[in-house]
């Protein structure tokens, strides 16, 4: 070990953190240091391992293996309250305000003590903030930059000396950003070590002296910041060397488009949004959290009745007022997020495949009776081609699968659904390596049928494997159009985290 | 619904990965869960028919009269009516919604239909399809504002189960109606084919139809996935406005129907004084839930569980305690329902 002077002036230190989870290994042996008045920046893009590394820092969850020291010395964090205790706060992504109440009672929220004292402790934490006459108002009315600080102002109510602050700046304007970073200016200059978690690359290196970049759960590089380009963080974060982007030269596939997407808008999220999909072929959606990937994929499924613009399957003008319109005219969808948005764990995999699908396996068309056996033999029929182990789980609940096999279901419910059109958002989301295989052959196969195929995916890896072209969005449009050959994973993550 | 019967949360126990390589501690998780899975599901399939066989052999112990084909005659035409009302909320609480305008809808079939039979002397068919026609309209209210507007059903059914109430008053011009019923009808729900009461058939007729419906029709598959993940039902493609519409009429229809038949067996009707089905057929449907398939409301769980209700307040009856200690044994029992349902609910999972 080293010796005590160095140990001692760090504020925090993980060694060799890993941790599991069912069919993940989200960290492996991750070191990671702060110093006390230091702001380091931890990047890497989504599942390399961020909320991994600061959940465990948090409390949240105990590594497998590997430790956790606090000014030195070794903690065991049972709860996030212990962490809380140890003097480490964590401002979250989400705002978790409660609007009704004001800003000074929400920043003590939680907190017990006399009244009097907490308004006084709030009202000098809000003062070092710059929000202090705001302090009666209700934290509804404030601005998003404001509500940000007053998340910010909960934390350090508590006197913490570690801020770990998780994508702060996310929906913040330029101005509002100017703000908290001021905050974290102070935070820093009264000797507090901040854990600066974000996306926008400019920001990371304007405020971090340092930044830590994790790529697959494992750091990949930690560097001082001073005259680092944009570029080459993007790189490191992406991985292996990035060529400059080619000009994109668009090859006109064969064949009128069976999908036509012209004009299309969701409000408040996505401005624009073109595109058409020729028979045979995958694109590929790629983009940061909320660039509107999701919002495009969910509209064309049915399920934003609030939008603009034109849509055609084959040569029909299309409503997609309602899941139940946009499926009449062809469109499957797979959802993103399974356990929440796809499986109905009380349903057996044969009721799940068919539920809305089921004229024929019925004991006679006009009579709304299923006769399970028919449906099972059908569904273990569609199952066997998708190479599900153990094979005849069609009687079997759902909710007793793994989530590869659960996701095979539910192509296998787009594939039995007669669609020509598949709209398919992050197809192998908590999904095991060989299953991700099986689901991408069978993905190519949907479109190898004369449909077409529009997935999105956070995994550039997984959009370079399967897509024809790949289409990057970044807040709310299309920025860029790769060509197959061009889509490799260092460029969409580049497009995507730089905006082309 | 599956969730909110049981409380149990979303998120997994699992134990904390021990093992070294991942597969290891995959395993030992998932073998753990199924052990766990396996022992509640056995003690939910053995559970509830050994308390209502315990019951049948400490009143045949304790009350007499209790054991005789008399008195099994008269718990099977007590149990017929709350069990064609309890098996309407099973389907409605399949959906996931609540329906407390149970007892409203029932006492107003019961004097609408006592009101039109006798001082007004219609027939009894020209009786029943304008009772009915009245049920399935406070269905069909119910259903629009849940399903449609998306109302909470608890304040929305409890609302207009207290307009019905004050309903049985104009109905009835605040007269208590006794006698004067058709013989024919009054006969029917009186009598029995050999042992087994008519009435009992009915409930019978009834209890087929709707485990078909919940189990094997394209409805109740739909109702089983709006209640066991609206969000999930919604992105397949299911309507579940329209699924909401049709349980709160099938549950509407069910109760006006028994509220129907307890004037004709009752030959008596005044406001406030039908069929006392509310408490009975929530525990009877939540003690359902705990057996056969666990977890999930069920049509024949429901018929097990009105036994169980009606062999209760049958042996109190007998033993000669006092009415109002039913009211407590029915709250007892509906507390036990619930808690374990939640005992032997598997409703957790790895992923």
């Amino acid at each position: 070990m080293t010796g005590t002077s160095l140990a001692e002036e760090m504020a925090l230190e993980v060694r060799s953190a890993t941790q599991y989870y069912p069919g993940v290994q989200a960290l492996t042996e991750v070191d990671f240091t702060l110093r006390a008045g230091e702001v380091v920046g931890l990047v890497g893009h989504n599942g390399a391992g961020k909320s991994t590394l600061t959940r465990i820092i948090a409390g949240v969850e105990r590594p497998v293996s590997g430790e956790v020291l606090v000014a030195g010395r070794k903690m065991t964090f049972a709860s996030p309250r212990d962490a809380l205790d140890a003097g480490i706060a964590v401002v979250p992504q989400q705002l978790n305000l409660v609007p009704s109440m004001s800003v000074s009672d929400n920043i003590t929220l939680g907190v017990s003590g006399r009244r009097r004292d907490l308004v006084e402790r709030a009202a000098r934490v809000a003062g070092t903030l710059g929000i202090s006459d705001l302090l009666g108002r209700r934290a509804g009315d404030c601005a998003a930059s404001v509500q940000r600080l007053v998340m910010i102002a909960r934390a350090l109510l508590r006197a913490p000396s570690i801020v770990l602050l998780d994508e702060p700046t996310a929906a913040l304007h330029p101005a509002e950003v100017k703000r908290v970073f001021a905050a974290i200016e102070r935070m820093r200059s009264e000797g507090l070590g901040v854990v600066f978690i974000s996306h926008r690359l400019e920001e990371v290196l304007g405020f971090c002296s340092r930044v830590v970049v994790l790529r697959h759960g494992g750091v990949v590089a930690e560097r001082e910041t001073t005259g680092m380009p944009k570029d080459e963080l993007g790189e490191l974060i992406a991985g292996r060397k990035l060529e400059a982007l080619a000009e994109s030269e668009v090859v006109e596939p064969e064949g009128a488009p069976v999908l036509t997407v012209t004009g299309l808008a969701v409000p408040p999220v996505v401005g624009r949004f073109d595109v058409d999909l020729r028979p045979g072929e995958v694109v590929g959606l790629a983009g940061l959290v909320g660039a509107g990937m999701s919002e495009v994929l969910e509209c064309l499924a049915g399920l934003h009745r609030e939008y603009k613009g034109e849509v055609r399957v084959g040569d029909e003008r299309v409503s997609l007022r309602s899941r139940q319109a946009s499926m009449k005219a062809g469109i499957a969808y797979i959802p993103d997020d399974r356990s929440h948005n796809g499986i109905i764990g009380n349903l057996t995999v044969a009721t799940t495949a068919t539920l809305v699908n089921d004229r024929d396996y019925r004991v006679m068309s006009r009579i709304p009776l299923v006769v399970a056996k028919r449906e099972q033999s059908a569904v273990d029929a569609v199952l066997s081609k998708l190479d599900i182990r153990p094979a005849s789980v069609a009687r079997n609940r759902i909710s007793t699968l793994s989530g590869g096999n659960q996701q095979k279901v539910l192509i296998a419910r787009a594939l039995m659904s007669g669609a020509r059109v598949f709209i398919i958002n992050e197809p192998t989301e908590g999904v095991d390596v060989a299953a991700k295989r099986d689901i991408h052959d069978r993905i190519r196969e949907m479109a190898g049928a004369g449909g077409a195929v529009l997935v999105a995916s956070s995994e550039p890896d997984e959009l370079a494997d399967l897509c024809d072209r790949v289409l990057v969005m970044y807040e709310g449009r299309i920025v860029l159009e790769l060509p197959g050959h061009e889509a490799t994973p260092e460029a969409i993550t580049k497009a995507c985290l730089v905006g082309a | 619904m599956t969730s909110q019967l049981t409380g149990a949360e979303p998120g997994a126990t699992a134990p904390a990965a021990s093992g070294h390589t991942l597969e290891q501690g995959q395993d030992e998780a998932s073998a753990w869960l199924e052990r766990q899975q396996r022992r509640r599901r056995l003690l939910g399939q053995v559970g509830v028919p050994v308390v209502a066989l315990l019951l049948v052999v400490v009143f045949s112990i304790i009350a007499d009269n209790f054991l005789s084909v008399d008195n099994f005659q008269t718990i099977a035409s007590d149990a017929a009516l709350p069990a064609i009302v309890a098996i309407g909320l099973t389907l409605c609480l399949a959906a996931g919604e609540f329906d407390l305008s149970l007892s409203g809808v029932a006492g107003l079939a019961t004097v609408s239909a006592a009101q039109l039979l006798s001082p007004m002397n219609l027939t009894t068919i020209s009786a029943i399809v304008i009772v009915l026609g009245v049920g399935i309209l406070i269905g069909m209210a119910n259903g629009f504002l849940v399903g449609y507007l998306g109302l909470p059903a608890l304040i929305v059914t409890i609302a207009v189960g207290a307009i019905l109430n004050g309903a049985q008053y104009v109905v009835t011009d605040s007269q208590q109606i006794y006698g004067g019923f058709p013989e024919g009808l009054v006969a029917f729900c009186r009598g029995s084919v050999g042992p087994v009461p008519n009435l009992a058939l009915i409930a019978l007729v009834v209890a087929v139809l709707a485990w078909l419906t919940l189990e094997h029709s394209t409805l109740g598959r739909h109702v089983r996935a709006v209640g066991g993940n609206p969000v999930a039902a919604r992105i397949a493609g299911i309507n579940n406005a329209r699924v909401k519409l049709y349980v709160f009429i099938l549950s509407a229809a069910l109760t006006t129907l028994a509220g129907f038949l307890f004037a004709g067996k009752q030959t008596t009707a005044y406001p406030l004084s039908g069929l006392d089905v509310l408490l009975p057929s929530f525990a009877a449907c939540f003690i359902g839930a705990a057996m056969f398939k666990i977890g999930e409301f069920n049509v024949p769980g429901t018929i097990v569980g009105v036994m169980i209700a009606t062999i209760t307040s049958n042996g109190l009856i007998l033993m000669s305690v006092p009415a109002y200690a039913s009211y407590f044994f029915q709250g007892a029992i509906l507390l036990a329902a619930i808690l374990f349902a939640r005992l032997v609910s598997t409703e957790r999972s790895l992923t």
